[in-house]
């Protein structure tokens, strides 16, 4: 090969590759009629790094792991339209936002800086302190009022794991049920909750259509 | 240089494994291209499923602006999001220090024509392995969809004892219209036969007894039947009666498995089972059959024993005693223990003393009146033959409280009060008692005034003058719910599937009254973009397009589309029409309308037995009972009709009947739809009877016809027809005087044109309680259509049903008819042969005559001639008599057969033995018991003034060799009459 074919060769090589057109996005999974793209999962890993402080990981795995939990969010998000549920105005997270900030980037510097880092915008974080509201309020509505606590779960809770670790604590103290009864019943409301949360999910993740694009995920 | 030169030699496989490594970070490429102005929108491919207009509609990406990544992923979620993309690539290419955004798209599928063929045994049929695939039309497809409907098809054949079936699916792509059309190949092979079952559990019984309760093995043979899934479900049942038949209530009978063996290839079933004890269910202070108890004792329907039950049980049966008389009845149980494998449940019945429901008075009702209420009521007073005893029991009393409320409620009253008083004893009389309803009305709410808002795609005054609920009105949550459904239905008609209603209202200004608010969300409109249909193999598509009352861009109604596959089943010629909406929940405004059809089989057949009983006997041969014997006529038919001949749905038929009194073949080509209109319909008839339902006479006729039938408007149906016959007396069957038979028994021609206009504004054509019925026929037989006679006809009906209050009907019917003969030769009398004389009486005209010996007689046989004019009319009260289902008929008929119609007389007595042109009265009661298909009807008539007539007493040998006047000669003629008692049994109401 002569200098001028391989220069040629390179050339070409290269206005191929300058020219060429890139896959920006596409379909990682469907959710019925509904998509999550893969620019969606990559902000979601970011955002979410940068909430939990923590380096984002585009691995395959992380990807997927994101890719399930945003599954969960779309069937969330489709039981909010069609039953009409109550879902929080955009500008109840600025409280939770301004806390945030506060905690992590004080200065206006440090927030630029960090967002520069992670490839996002203070609006995705509002969005994403907005969904987790929004989840938390569908927990309230949808699933709390269901949940029965009775007198025997909470002292089998109490018995189990609240007095020994009290009298662990604080030894020799008497432990009483009643000092902890409010406490014990939010806790197991909380955790049915979310029980009956995760038989919900899987039950509609059966009853709707769901195509992980694999290859996406290799 | 050396190293220069290695270089430059790995350079190119540097920069290629760049190029290549590129779509691995994924991630992170969009951010190369973000804030870049988009040069281009593309496609690819080029040719998209989705109009170009609405494509770009639905991007969030627009040429000029700047490119962000959350635009792209919504266009992708956008996109995907109208059903008609599976998959979506977005890719950007640098170009003139801007970008091109290319979006690569691969279409989706949805389902369309799904069949079934193949070596299919029967059962299941392809019908059934076509549902269970359960591939809907229009649905996306999926491969996932595809194995779960070949599994189901599996267990379908399987559970019909085919255990090795082959199915194959083929799929026929529609890439226009992104279809998938399905052909299951299915091969079921051979049937597996069942044999002796495996039985476990506790069975109390011994097992030869339970596989005769199947009833799988052949009775003498001995052989098993082939397994079918019916076959296997009746088995079950069978042991499940005889356990029932053992008092064994409980016993649980469950398939536990079935083995297929294939060496021998039989199904082995193995059945679960516990028979559970004996269980005896008895009435202890009443006598109640076990019929009875079975029927109010839900355990034995459950076969399951629970306090539940039981309890239900004995409110069944305390309603049932009150229902018969013992409003104080009370029924407790007691439920013993199982000992020694037997149980027993006890009902304790008080009945006490039998009373009688003698009134039942509403006071405090102002806004409706008691007749109104009481229509709504389940209580009866007693009356003497409907309800003896009344009808009453607390149930009832509740449910017409809360009927009473509901319906005042539903008329603004919000706070109405029912309240209920039983007096016992009434007026002294111990037996007797009265309910007192008093009606505390309250003050009615109206609607103050009415703000709708939301509309604005539909026409607001016309929605809002369909609403019941406006300024003035009643108001009720009630009457809310009617305008809701209302506004809605014209939204869902109108293409509006998401529109939603919310109401609220708050109390006005003035008291009683409320201000209302309506708020309508219209969502999207939707419209037809086009309509596909399938499956039709001889039918020609262009019939089907003319009955499609949808077209493109019309508005997406369910109505239009449900009112289409009901046109489509009207053509006769599909055996099943599947309606869809392809993707209906892609978000699309335009979605294509998909009707897939199966047509049905080319030939069908039917083969009928019956038989009648009337007066219709006596000897075929000689000159006996001229006013009929009561006679048995069995009768047998066949008929085969080729259905949409062409593929234009006309149909060619053929229908035969014969029997004793009848031989009869009727060539029928039907065109239906005649000139592309659904009101005109042509068919072409040929007949040829011979029949000898008149017994005077066999008649032969031919006859071809055409007609055209128009249908004018919903009740008024009008027929044009041309009808050419032969018709001919066998002169060996005729039993009149040898004198009349060269005038009245010639073979004739026929050429008659006619019309007849039908009008039907009957409530129940099947048991009219008000309405009109109205028949008018003109004919004109005549010799400038061939004709060898000449006459004109008309036979008019009139009908009419009167409610009398709320149980009686009185109904009523006149028919009058006249057949006038012109340019005839001799006596106008005998211009008309016999067979096109008008014959009447019997249970449709006059109760007084059996059927068709109405009119004039042949003075020395006495065999009825027929007449030329008649004229009946038929009054009947028609009330309830027994229970719900009962009723009775007092009745009057009054009309004849006349020679003429100068001879049409309203006269009531016979002048003398040659005289029938008179009327004749029949007085008479009828009993109607209710059916699905009619009434049953059971009429007894009394004739006041029946006919007596000369009838000949000899054979026909002997009327011929008896001379011109037989009477006077032989002295074998002797006065006869029509008997004063008639009995009429037939399904349908006389008129």
């Amino acid at each position: 090969m002569t200098r001028a074919t391989t220069i040629r060769v390179l050339l070409a090589l290269m206005a191929a590759s300058w020219g060429h057109a890139e896959i920006i996005d596409r379909i990682a999974v469907s959710v019925g009629n509904g998509v999550i793209t893969t620019s969606g999962i990559d902000r979601e890993i970011r955002v979410t790094a940068l909430l939990n402080d923590v380096p984002a990981d585009f691995s395959a795995a992380s990807r997927r792991a994101t890719a399930d939990r945003m599954v969960e969010q779309k069937l969330v998000r489709r039981e909010l339209e069609i039953s009409r549920y109550p879902v929080p105005e955009a500008s109840a997270v600025e409280s939770e936002y301004a806390a945030f900030r506060k905690a992590r980037y004080p200065t206006d510097a440090s927030l630029e800086s960090a967002l520069k880092e992670y490839g996002i915008t203070e609006e995705e974080i509002k969005d994403e302190l907005l969904w987790q509201l929004t989840l938390l309020r569908f927990i309230e509505v949808r699933f709390r009022p269901a949940v029965q606590v009775s007198d025997e779960d909470i002292r089998a809770y109490f018995d189990s794991s609240v007095k020994p670790a009290a009298e662990a604590a604080h030894p020799g103290e008497p432990v009483s049920l009643d000092d902890y009864r409010a406490q014990i019943q939010d806790t197991l409301t909380g955790k049915r909750a979310d029980q009956e949360l995760d038989a919900w999910l899987k039950q509609t993740r059966q009853r709707t259509e769901i195509v992980y694009h694999e290859e996406v995920f290799q | 240089m050396r190293m220069v030169r290695t270089w430059l030699a790995l350079f190119p496989c540097l920069v290629f494994a760049w190029v290549v490594a590129q779509p691995k970070a994924l991630h992170a490429q969009y951010q190369n291209y973000q804030g870049k102005d988009i040069v281009n929108i593309q496609f690819m491919p080029v040719d998209q499923p989705l109009d170009p207009g609405a494509l770009f509609e639905i991007l969030r990406l627009k040429r000029g602006q700047p490119l962000r990544i959350q635009d792209v992923s919504d266009s992708v979620d956008r996109l995907f999001a109208t059903g008609r993309y599976a998959d979506i690539q977005v890719e950007a290419e640098p170009y003139n220090g801007g970008v091109i955004i290319r979006f690569l798209t691969k279409n989706s599928w949805f389902i369309g024509n799904v069949h079934a063929a193949g070596a299919i045994s029967d059962p299941p049929n392809s019908g059934q392995l076509e549902n269970a695939a359960n591939l809907d039309l229009g649905q996306p497809y999926t491969d996932a969809k595809l194995q779960e409907g070949i599994v189901n098809q599996k267990k379908l054949l399987e559970n019909n004892g085919l255990f090795r079936p082959q199915i194959r699916p083929i799929f026929d792509y529609d890439s226009e219209y992104q279809q998938v059309h399905v052909r299951f190949q299915v091969e079921s092979g051979p049937r597996a036969r069942l044999t002796t079952p495996v039985f476990q559990g506790d069975l109390k019984m011994e097992p030869d007894r339970l596989v005769a309760a199947t009833k799988w093995r052949r009775w003498i043979l001995h052989s098993w039947k082939p397994m079918t899934q019916e076959r296997v479900r009746q088995g079950l049942a069978g042991i499940r009666n005889l356990y029932q038949k053992d008092n064994r209530i409980q016993a649980q009978v469950a398939l536990e498995s079935m083995q297929y063996d294939p060496e021998r290839q039989t199904a082995l079933p193995t059945l679960q089972i516990d028979a559970g004890p004996r269980i005896d269910v008895s009435a202890i202070g009443a006598k109640v059959s076990q019929k009875t108890l079975r029927r109010y004792v839900p355990i034995f329907e459950e076969h399951s024993v629970d306090r539940d039950l039981l309890t239900e049980g004995a409110r069944n049966l305390r309603d049932y005693f009150q229902r018969d008389g013992y409003f104080e009845s009370q029924v407790e149980f007691k439920q013993q223990r199982v000992i020694n494998d037997r149980a027993a449940i006890d009902y304790l019945v008080n009945r006490g003393p039998r009373h009688k429901l003698v009134l039942i008075e509403i006071s405090g009702n102002k806004y409706f009146d008691t007749a109104s209420l009481r229509e709504r009521m389940f209580l009866r007073a007693s009356s003497i033959l409907q309800f003896r005893h009344g009808r009453y029991s607390e149930n009832y009393l509740s449910q017409d409280e809360q009927s009473i409320e509901d319906l005042y409620q539903s008329n603004g009253f919000r706070d109405v009060k029912v309240t209920h008083r039983v007096e016992d004893d009434y007026q002294g009389k111990a037996t007797d008692i009265a309910v007192f309803l008093h009606i505390d009305e309250g003050p009615q709410y109206f609607v103050d005034s009415l703000e709708v808002d939301g509309i604005q795609q539909l026409k607001k005054d016309e929605i809002v003058s369909m609403l019941g609920s406006v300024a003035g009105q009643p108001f009720s949550e009630f009457n809310v719910a009617v305008d809701r459904d209302t506004i809605l239905a014209r939204y869902f008609e109108s293409g509006f599937p998401g529109a939603t209603f919310q109401w609220s209202s708050q109390p006005s200004a003035r008291p009683h009254r409320v201000d209302l608010h309506f708020v309508i969300t219209e969502g999207e409109r939707q419209t037809v973009r086009q309509v596909l249909v399938s499956g039709l193999q001889a039918t020609r598509p262009q019939l089907v397009y003319r009955n499609l009352g949808l077209n493109p861009g019309d508005p997406l109604s369910p109505t239009a589309i449900t009112d289409t596959q009901r046109r489509l089943y009207d053509l006769g010629i599909f055996s099943r029409v599947d309606a869809g909406i392809q993707d209906p929940d892609g978000q699309t405004d335009s979605k294509y309308v998909l009707y897939q059809m199966d047509e049905a089989r080319r030939y069908s057949a039917a083969i009928g037995v019956g038989a009648e009983v009337a007066r219709i006997g006596g000897c075929q041969t000689c000159l006996d009972a001229p006013a009929g014997q009561t006679g048995f006529a069995p009768r047998v038919s066949f008929d085969i009709t080729r259905n949409n001949m062409w593929g234009v749905a006309h149909s060619l038929s053929l229908r035969t009947r014969v029997s004793t009194l009848e031989r009869q073949g009727l060539l029928n080509y039907s065109w239906p739809l005649f000139q592309n209109n659904d009101n005109l319909a042509v068919s072409l008839t040929g007949l040829y009877e011979d029949s000898r339902d008149v017994r005077t006479f066999s008649s032969k006729r031919q006859e071809g016809s055409v007609q055209l039938s128009q249908r004018v408007s919903k009740a008024t149906t009008l027929f044009y027809r041309f009808t050419y016959r032969r018709v001919g007396v066998d002169q060996g069957t005729l039993k009149i005087s040898p004198l009349l038979i060269p005038l009245l028994a010639q073979p004739v021609r026929l050429g008659l044109l006619s019309g007849n206009m039908v009008q039907d504004r009957r409530d129940d054509p099947v048991d009219p309680h008000k309405g009109i019925y109205n028949t008018v026929d003109l004919g004109m037989a005549s010799h400038v259509f061939g004709s060898q006679r000449n006459f004109l006809r008309v036979l008019v009906r009139n009908s009419t049903y009167h409610p009398i209050g709320k149980k009686l009907v009185l109904a009523r019917s006149t028919e009058f008819g006249d057949i006038y003969a012109f340019h005839y030769n001799g006596n106008a009398l005998d211009a008309i042969p016999l067979p096109e004389r008008f014959f009447a009486g019997g249970g449709t005209t006059n109760r007084a005559f059996p059927d068709f010996q109405a009119g004039p007689r042949d003075t020395i046989t006495g065999f009825p001639l027929g007449g030329t004019a008649l004229l009946f009319n038929q009054t009947e009260l028609r009330f309830p008599l027994i229970g719900d289902n009962i009723g009775g008929v007092l009745f009057h008929d009054m009309g004849n057969t006349y020679s003429s119609l100068g001879n049409l007389s309203f006269r009531v007595k016979q002048r003398n033995l040659q005289d029938f042109d008179y009327m004749v009265h029949a007085v008479g009661f009828g009993l109607r018991y209710r059916t699905p298909i009619g009434p049953v009807r059971l009429d007894l008539a009394y004739s006041i003034n029946p006919p007596s007539f000369f009838g000949f007493k000899g054979s026909e040998q002997d009327l011929v060799n008896a001379g011109v006047n037989p009477c006077a000669t032989s002295g074998k003629c002797v006065e006869q009459n029509v008997s004063h008692f008639q009995f009429f049994f037939s399904i349908g109401q006389t008129f």
